[in-house]
């Protein structure tokens, strides 16, 4: 091993790139292993070692014939374990570690396991992965690097062309320039707030005061949403590049990268990753021969979503609770520890790089002419692709849940998708054409955010959902002011009574009422986009509150104080399998003879209906039989 | 909070509250400069001995900045030069009004929530009964850091399970059988000072 | 009110006969629990104590208050050991109905759900302590050292009245774990800004924050008691109390929610026999809910150890449970 590492101009990170990539090109084999969170849970890592047994068994000794890559989140995660093969360029779907054997020995010859491929609607396999729907319509900048650099692997990411932008912004421009090039490209805030980046920047170069900070917000709070978990961890050095070369532009030498702790596999890849850039000598002294100094430092964060706040983010970086402040002081000329400070999203620093090396006019080429470039999104819930998605702005809501997501699960149909985690809303079918960007969800009601997107089918009761997202909210507030977290109180009770049967007519008018008092008079952005959730609801499903509150039904059959579980005497044949499985031995029945299920006893859990055998069919839920106060203990309201 | 002696050397500003000019220093808040010519804003978590808060939300004013108009807290709300501010523009009177009503579920006691309730003519409120009496303003937990240095009580949990308590306890003994100072601060008038007694009341009905 | 006087007496009646060794302390807190309508922490019932027993120590409370709970006559709930509720413990529900409590989503009283009140794992080094041995000193190389730690302890301890002497074992212990700490805060520049990275690697060696741990950190860095509860209560991924061996999460995200999560935390609760956030009593498991572990198109998910699984059924669950032990 060479004593010193260090490389120090941009013509030594070409020419490591060009060996590295002759290197790679030199490989008879290249297996790229999707090792994001999903594919993980369905144990990724078993391919690995599988991969590595039978290079084993086929006795390749020389180093580098085989290479195996464990990439970051391919994005298909409905499908996973993802193995795509080079030079081929062949992808596998669901592969198992039995299937390993099979597709080496086939990839040394050169043939396809035609079995693992995917198959579209006519059953024709489809071979290269850009070809498949999911991908086809999608615009990937972003999660194709994914595809050939290994996530712990600083070299796979140089080989692609890595730290070139920052080198050529520490060497050829200077920092009005770089500010300058990013205010071209129109590159706004992913993490929710879409502020153009460019303009803070160049606020926070103005401020006057030293030393200046740069922040990564890497907290990601939004259930549901893991799309920042998919770069960080992933491609790491993106980030850290987007991130050097952010504090170049505002002149800061000592940033931070805020983690939630709940993601360790993150945290690890990013520790190695600057230990990695570290022994280049990409972080530190002199980066790069030219004179610009800088250090990072990784901060978890301990489980608060309110703490993804940017004041609040500052206040937990210092050592404190992370309750948002005050903030009548903009944090890009009084943050972190009183100094100037930019705090930006994982994406946004991520497309930095990309932005510095390809032009801002290639990125405006891209997305609308208000929210240019791409957004990733993960597109979860009741659609039969679930997955990180990456899709230009402008795209219309319809295309991605249908094209790109393939439309509901299970021939159900679609009822709503809700857009922009706890701080978003939900927008029905008539709306679904709005173009995605920053502006055009806002005038619906809704939200954008940070990008999760969760498809709901006509099982979800948006009461329920309204409720959900609210006891979220009121177990994240900060608790510090009053309209919050009294609001939110007061919110829930109201709801908990809609849902058991109990609402009144008045509680429409006071579930607005409290919502105009959150969005005005909260202190921070939690509050005030609390009420957008019953806004949404309220506007566009108000048909289903009346149904709670006037006739003590839910539609969506999810209440349980509104359901109960009935079994058809006409269709249950007496097999008692649902007898073995209820917790509460609420099913009373003879042999071979229909059960019956005691409703006073019965909690609703659903393994009834689970375990009843297909040809039967007989466990149905109904709505509209259950009288007030009957079911499960009373509550106290 | 401010150092009398540095008065006279910092610059003055001036702005306008609901159509009346006032002259204070620079960096003092709305507030205080409608203190200063005996404009009445309610406040419950404000006091000059500690820093401003802005739990409370009932400060809230409506200003005017280069055409735009904000709903700010003026408990810390810097005032700037030629800055417009309403105290009771509809805007805020709709706020204030919803937030009477909410704290009359909360603490119906309070002279100052009284007063508003009366004014706006509210007699009963249409939310659920909250009776926790302590609103959580902060006052007891800020005072006792920053005014005495104790820092016997504290803030636990989040949201909707926040508390104040002593930490630990036994520091109960060790200074607010002495001191017992944050009594008259608190707007609720429940801890500390009733903190025993008005719940050993509830307890043995 | 009547019938209400008629079961208290009905209730100490029951005490008397089953042979339970009634002092009058121990009847003193049972009292006040009966005739309280709600639960009360350690800090009411001493004020309360107070009036009908002015000498009555905090450490008295807490010892009768470990001893009723152990005879199963009351029930606790909530976080921390000096923030916990206690209340008589009713035979018919057998549950804690607190108005934001958890358990009113997942099921009814009919329920076999149970909390789980196994006894510490860790010694509370803060009640039991006595003088140090000078003689031990040899395994210690810094006299001074256990000079401060003691005079340490004993402010800490200076409220309570009768301190009494146990095994320097128990102290020993106490060193062991006070360097471990000292290294993880070297690693952090004892900076009091790292206090929560310092809380996390403590969190990650021990699985809890043992109260003496919290204490000594506060000494350290001198750091306000107040500020370190108030952090480590503000977040949610710091435990006070001592977990079990093996941890189940189940993810509650909005994915996950809209494809049945609820119904799946149900069924786990069933098996367990312990809402989310409580810890079965032999202390294999802890149950707990996090909103989101990034698996969504395996929604629901539940990670049991370190594995992910995708919607267990109840029997599923049971055989994966048995194989942990």
């Amino acid at each position: 091993m060479t004593v010193n590492n260090k490389i120090n101009s941009l013509q030594d990170l070409q020419k490591k790139a060009k060996r590295l990539q002759e290197q790679s090109d030199n490989a008879d084999l290249i297996f790229s292993i999707c090792s994001g969170p999903g594919c993980k849970a369905y144990n990724s890592e078993d391919l690995y070692s599988a991969i590595l047994e039978e290079i084993k068994k086929n006795n390749i000794k020389e180093k580098d014939r085989i290479i195996i890559r464990r990439t970051g989140c391919h994005g298909y995660c409905e499908m996973g374990p993802i193995v795509i093969v080079y030079p081929k360029d062949i992808c596998y779907l669901k592969v198992k570690k039995e299937d390993i054997p099979e597709i080496f020995s086939k990839a040394l010859k050169g043939e396809v396991v035609e079995r693992l491929l995917y198959k579209d609607d006519k059953g024709n396999p489809i071979i290269k992965e850009s070809d498949i729907p999911f991908y086809k319509f999608q615009k990937r900048i972003l999660l194709n690097s994914h595809l050939k650099i290994d996530s712990k692997s600083i070299d796979d990411y140089i080989m692609s062309g890595g730290y070139q932008s920052l080198a050529r912004a520490l060497g050829e421009m200077s920092p009005e320039e770089v500010i300058e090039e990013v205010k071209k490209s129109g590159l706004r805030g992913r993490g929710g707030g879409g502020f153009p980046t460019g303009v803070k920047w160049e606020t926070t170069r103005n401020a006057k005061s030293e030393p200046k900070y740069i922040i990564v917000n890497a907290d990601e709070g939004d259930p549901g949403a893991y799309m920042d978990r998919g770069i960080l961890e992933g491609n790491p050095h993106s980030v850290l590049e987007g991130l050097m070369i952010g504090a170049y532009a505002i002149g800061s030498n000592m940033g931070f990268v805020y983690v939630r702790q709940e993601y360790p596999i993150t945290v690890e890849n990013l520790n190695i990753a600057i230990d990695q850039a570290r022994e280049y000598g990409l972080i530190g002294k002199n980066i790069l021969g030219s004179g610009f100094d800088f250090d990072i430092k990784v901060h978890k964060g301990a489980g608060s979503y309110v703490s993804g706040e940017s004041s609040a983010l500052t206040t937990a970086i210092e050592g404190s609770v992370g309750e948002p402040r005050l903030k009548y002081i903009h944090t890009s000329v009084s943050g972190l520890l009183g100094k100037p400070t930019n705090l930006n999203n994982v994406e946004t620093f991520a497309n930095v790089p990309l932005i510095i090396r390809n032009g801002a006019d290639w990125f405006r080429s891209m997305g609308t002419k208000t929210s240019t470039g791409t957004k990733i999104f993960s597109l979860v819930g009741k659609v039969k692709n679930t997955g990180l998605v990456e899709v230009p702005m402008g795209i219309s809501l319809r295309d991605i849940i249908f094209k790109i997501g393939g439309g509901i699960k299970d021939g159900k149909k679609f009822k709503a998708v809700q857009t922009g985690g706890p701080s978003g809303g939900v927008i029905p079918e008539e709306l679904l054409d709005l173009p995605v960007d920053f502006d055009e969800l806002n005038k619906a009601g809704s939200m954008m955010g940070s990008g999760g997107m969760v498809v709901m089918d006509e099982s979800s009761c948006m009461v329920n959902v309204a409720h959900y997202f609210l006891k979220f909210l009121a177990d994240e507030s900060c608790g510090k002011c009053v309209p919050c977290r009294e609001g939110l109180r007061q919110m829930l009770y109201i709801y908990e009574r809609i849902m058991v049967g109990k609402g009144r007519e008045e509680d429409l008018v006071l579930l607005e009422d409290l919502s105009m008092l959150l969005k005005e008079a909260s202190l921070c952005a939690l509050g005030t986009t609390a009420p957008n959730i019953v806004l949404t609801t309220l506007k566009y499903f108000k048909e289903e509150y009346e149904a709670h509150i006037y006739y003590s039904m839910c539609p969506a059959k999810m209440c349980s104080q509104l359901i109960t579980y009935v079994i058809d005497k006409n269709k249950c044949a007496g097999c008692g399998s649902c007898v073995k499985i209820c917790p509460v031995d609420a099913i009373k029945g003879e042999s071979k003879k229909p059960h019956v299920i005691d409703t006073e006893i019965c909690i609703k859990c659903g393994s009834c209906i689970e375990v009843c055998p297909e040809k039967y069919s007989a466990i149905e839920k109904k709505t509209g039989l259950v009288k007030e106060g009957a079911g499960q203990g009373e509550k106290e309201l | 909070m401010n150092d009398k002696k540095e008065d006279t050397n910092r610059k003055k500003i001036s702005l306008t509250i609901d159509d009346k000019n006032v002259e204070i220093n620079d960096g003092d808040t709305i507030l205080q400069a409608a203190k200063k010519i005996g404009i009445h804003i309610p406040t419950l978590c404000y006091n000059e001995k500690v820093k401003p808060h802005g739990a409370c939300r009932l400060c809230l004013v409506e200003i005017e900045k280069k055409g735009r108009s904000k709903i700010v807290a003026s408990c810390a709300y810097p005032a700037e030069e030629g800055l417009v501010v309403k105290t009771e523009s509809p805007g805020v009177e709709k706020i204030r009004k919803n937030l009477v009503e909410l704290y009359l579920a909360l603490f119906p006691f309070n002279p100052e929530i009284k007063k508003l309730a009366k004014k706006y003519k509210l007699t009963r409120s249409r939310f659920k009964k909250e009776n926790n009496y302590c609103i959580l303003c902060g006052l007891c937990v800020r005072y006792c850091r920053e005014v005495k240095g104790y820092n016997a009580v504290g803030f636990v949990g989040r949201g909707i399970d926040k508390k104040v308590i002593f930490i630990p306890e036994s520091s109960y003994f060790k200074y607010c059988e002495k001191c017992m100072e944050c009594m008259d601060i608190c707007p609720t008038g429940v801890f500390p000072s009733n903190y025993g007694m008005e719940r050993i009341q509830q307890i043995s009905d | 009110m009547e019938s209400n006087k008629r079961n208290i007496e009905a209730y100490k009646q029951k005490i008397k006969e089953s042979g339970f060794r009634i002092t009058g302390t121990r009847m003193l807190i049972l009292d006040i629990l009966l005739k309280s309508s709600k639960a009360l922490n350690a800090d009411e019932l001493f004020f309360l104590a107070r009036k009908k027993q002015p000498g009555i120590g905090l450490a008295t409370i807490y010892r009768t208050l470990k001893l009723l709970e152990k005879e199963g006559l009351i029930i606790r709930a909530g976080y921390g050991d000096d923030r916990a509720k206690y209340t008589i413990k009713d035979n018919r529900n057998g549950i804690l109905k607190d108005s934001t409590s958890k358990s009113e989503q997942y099921g009814s009283d009919k329920n076999k759900i149970k909390i789980g009140t196994g006894d510490r794992l860790k010694t509370n080094i803060y009640r039991k302590s006595g003088t140090i041995n000078k003689s031990t000193s040899d395994n210690f190389e810094d006299i001074k050292r256990i000079d401060t730690i003691q005079n340490q302890l004993t402010e800490w301890l200076g409220d309570l009245n009768k301190i009494k002497r146990e095994k320097e074992s128990v102290l020993e212990e106490a060193m062991e774990d006070f360097g471990k700490v000292d290294k993880i805060m070297d690693r952090h520049n004892h900076e009091k800004g790292n206090l929560i990275q310092i809380l996390l690697d403590i969190q990650n060696e021990y699985n809890w924050l043992p109260r003496h741990i919290l204490l000594y950190i506060g000494k350290k860095l001198d750091i306000p008691l107040t500020n370190i509860y108030g952090i480590t209560t503000f977040y949610k991924y710091f435990n006070l109390e001592p977990q079990g061996k093996y941890s189940i999460v189940a993810c509650v995200g909005t994915a996950c929610h809209v494809r049945g999560a609820m119904n799946l935390l149900q069924r786990i609760t069933n098996v367990l026999g312990v809402k989310p956030g409580d810890t079965t009593g032999d202390f294999r498991f802890t149950l707990k809910t996090v909103n989101c572990l990034g698996c969504c198109a395996l929604g629901p998910v539940v990670m049991i150890g370190n594995k992910y699984y995708s919607n267990p059924s109840t029997g599923q669950l049971k055989k994966i449970l048995k194989q942990l032990s």
